[in-house]
């Protein structure tokens, strides 16, 4: 077993770079949680949902806009900022706000005397949080114009009567799902997915690593010489690869089990999420396989890792989510394996009953990944024996 | 002597391929790939009508004045604010667990909203039903009131109107994702820090050959070490240059009208990545490869934390930990940038710049105190 000990030996050497991928997605992971998990759950009543609004009163005293300002944030959230640009303007770019309102001095005076005056409110371009919270302002104020047109003079007497309007709602109700809901806020899923870009690294880097040591030219041409079939030492070299890969599998899915242990104590979604990470894994192998082929030197091999790694996490909804990627990127993506393993992910995530034709969907695309690896490797061995001749000679 | 070694560091750097992928183009390919990521949301997003189902469960007279004004909201020109199908009980709900509708409207003797989840998009509903009840309740009112003001009621307008104005607060249109791309240039340059940290090992004797051959080179040492610098300094400044025009030119990043600090930053940010390498390959005895892990550990934590991954954090540490935002070169950067984008060249962008460049100082005579008159046993 020479030839598996000394891959064994070369990847210890590694060691200490192969363990960053392991620590990344942990840490990424466990930011996450911290990050996502303030955030409330899933409530069975209707609740109004609000956003984040900031309202500048410089009307101080006026009767009205202090009426505006408590209907406002009888469904919003009110977020204090100091009234000075800068920091307003920090605020609404890191959407800390989405909207800031600004009632002028002498509004309530104004519009009590028919007066036409506005308010001015600074929302991020187009969001639909801007319309909303117009909705609301104009609501507001046009039943307050409407009652003075009616000739209602006493300003007390016509809030009276808009808050009273205002208290008429009409019923909601939440509806229990069929299909629990596939965002991402669902943590289990996002680990597995982050998990395609540790799997990769680790795969590209760790099997690279041991092919270019093997296939330096002299060593390579040493070892045909020495008594050991190469039959066997392709055998050694495969089994080696197959121990790292099941090593590096085991010990992703232990950390996500420690992790997120109460979501996936589930078995169904276990065994599939574990399954799907499987059949990934081979693509991983395949493209580790094909990278070691191809490169010769360790500076390269950084290289080319961090650049596929990267590239195959942007653009198949790793790192950003599928659904807010635009449509042609996505098309694109059908070319990469890694869309197919977030897809049958998010797939698996919505599952709530097995049926025929869900699970059809999702071993469609584990059938496609193992295509790519079918693929990968049919291009590495035609490429491998094409070189190794060339070496020979 | 100083032209000579500077033109042929020049040279020898520029034959780094290694170093030439890790500091142009890994952050150009990184940029294509957040660009091809973030493309949907770059053009800022634009209102889309909410899916809305509506069942008519009895048939009156008032609620088809219901489904009119609904009707109406559906087919506003321009920009509707629902996508509104009538259709049967079951139909509905099916549209419903499919997520094809976001909400029910069922129209009976009350208004009723069936709902999966909480979310704006429901919430929007919501109001708008709210608000249909509210100005019903609102014309009772008002029918009682102007029975005893003759006339009142003729002369009222009913149209809503706007009471709000969009004004700028000044500066550029907030786009978030813009912050991706400004911590991405702060880890370009900090990547700058491999140019400096080849410098290093390059000068001293005990950890390249070629450093002892140039320890013996009859030039002083302050010569060959600002040759070495200058001549980083100009390639660095190079590729970002080149990163920032396919930030503008092919990916339509905005960074502003005041381009001409913009390169400004940039120069000061290869600076302070060059002296930042220099530090690690000057203090740390460790291996190069030891010293090119913790260059590249110290400017992802230091770009983590300027927002490369999450695009908040930089505003979330500049708020619960503001110190540490003076002190990271990479959020200072990223400042740079936001605030020329946002605010033009004020006393705000100022600050990042000269705290830079302090930083810079501070480790060019930190790493200088630590390479000048080494003395080497002889063996």
């Amino acid at each position: 077993m020479s030839v598996f000990n000394t891959s064994m030996k070369i990847l210890r050497s590694k060691l200490p770079i192969l363990l960053i991928y392991v620590v990344v997605i942990v840490m990424v992971s466990i930011l996450m949680m911290a990050a996502m998990g303030s955030q409330e759950n899933v409530s069975d009543t209707f609740e109004q949902k609000g956003c984040a609004i900031t309202v500048i009163n410089r009307d101080l005293g006026g009767k009205l806009s202090e009426g505006l300002e408590e209907f406002l944030f009888r469904t919003n959230q009110k977020v204090s900022i100091d009234d000075d640009k800068e920091k307003l303007q920090d605020a609404l770019y890191y959407e800390n706000t989405a909207y800031i309102l600004l009632i002028p001095e002498g509004f309530s005076e104004a519009f009590l005397a028919g007066e036409e005056v506005f308010l001015s409110k600074t929302t991020l371009p187009d969001s639909i949080e801007s319309y909303y919270v117009d909705m609301q302002i104009d609501q507001y104020l046009n039943a307050v114009r409407l009652y003075m047109q009616a000739g209602i003079k006493n300003t007390e007497e016509i809030l009276e009567f808009v808050s009273a309007d205002l208290d008429s709602s009409a019923n909601a109700e939440i509806i229990v799902s069929e299909n629990p809901n596939s965002d991402d806020s669902q943590l289990h899923i996002f680990y597995f997915n982050y998990l395609s870009y540790s799997m990769l690294a680790l795969m590209i880097l760790g099997i690279s690593t041991i092919l270019i040591s093997f296939h330096q030219k002299d060593l390579y041409r040493r070892n045909l010489c020495a008594p050991i079939k190469l039959i066997r030492m392709n055998g050694e070299l495969i089994l080696g690869i197959s121990v790292f890969a099941g090593a590096c599998y085991f010990i992703l899915i232990g950390c996500g089990l420690a992790l997120h242990w109460e979501k996936l104590w589930d078995f169904k979604l276990l065994s599939l999420l574990c399954l799907n990470f499987l059949v990934f894994s081979i693509v991983c192998v395949g493209i580790g396989f094909l990278t070691g082929v191809f490169v010769r030197s360790y500076n390269v091999q950084s290289a080319v890792a961090n650049v596929v790694t990267l590239s195959m996490s942007f653009l198949c909804g790793v790192f950003v989510p599928q659904s807010i990627m635009s449509a042609s990127v996505l098309k694109f993506s059908q070319f990469l394996p890694a869309y197919w393993y977030v897809k049958a992910n998010h797939l698996i995530g919505s599952l709530s009953d097995i049926s025929l034709e869900q699970l059809k969907a999702i071993l469609g695309c584990l059938g496609i990944e193992l295509l790519f690896a079918a693929a990968l490797f049919a291009a590495a061995l035609a490429i491998s024996k094409k070189k190794r001749f060339m070496d020979c000679l | 002597m100083f032209w000579n070694m500077f033109a042929s560091r020049l040279k020898c750097l520029f034959r780094d391929k290694t170093v030439i992928f890790w500091t142009a183009l890994f952050p150009i390919v990184l940029a294509a790939m957040m660009y091809f990521a973030f493309g949907g949301f770059m053009e800022g997003g634009e209102m889309e009508p909410i899916p809305v189902a509506a069942v008519e469960t009895v048939v009156s007279e008032r609620n088809e004045v219901f489904l009119s004004v609904f009707r109406e909201a559906s087919q506003e020109a321009g920009d509707p604010l629902f996508d509104l199908r009538i259709v049967e009980q079951e139909e509905a709900l099916r549209l419903l667990q499919e997520r094809e509708v976001d909400a029910i409207v069922e129209v009976g003797q009350t208004v009723t909203l069936k709902v999966l989840e909480n979310g704006l998009e429901q919430s929007i509903v919501k109001s708008f039903l709210d608000q249909y009840l509210q100005t019903q309740h609102m014309l009772e009112t008002l029918m009682q009131k102007t029975a005893s003001l003759p006339g009142a009621f003729g002369e009222m307008n009913f149209v809503s109107q706007s009471f709000t104005k969009e004004v700028s607060l000044g500066g550029a249109t907030p786009n978030l994702t813009l912050s991706y791309f400004y911590a991405l240039m702060a880890m370009a340059c900090l990547y700058g820090s491999f140019w400096g940290l080849r410098n290093m090992m390059d000068i001293q004797a005990n950890l390249t050959p070629l450093g002892a051959r140039r320890s013996i080179a009859p030039a002083p040492k302050w010569k060959v070490i600002l040759s070495d610098a200058a001549a980083s300094l100009v390639i660095q400044t190079i590729e970002l240059l080149a990163l920032l025009a396919f930030l503008i030119l092919a990916l339509q990043v905005d960074f502003g009208q005041q381009i001409g600090l913009v390169i400004l930053t940039c120069v000061v940010g290869s600076m302070m990545g060059i002296s930042f390498g220099s530090l690690i390959g000057a203090a740390s005895r460790q291996s190069e490869g030891v010293k090119i892990g913790m260059l590249i550990g110290i400017s992802m934590t230091c770009t983590f934390l300027a927002g490369l991954m999450f695009v908040n954090m930089k505003d979330i540490i500049a708020r619960y930990v503001p110190v540490l935002s003076y002190v990271n070169p990479a959020a200072l950067l990223a400042d740079a940038f936001y605030s020329l984008y946002m605010f033009g060249a004020g006393s705000r962008y100022w600050m990042n710049i000269v705290v830079l460049l302090g930083i810079t100082a501070l480790f060019s005579f930190i790493s200088y105190c630590i390479v000048r008159r080494q003395r080497y046993v002889s063996l």
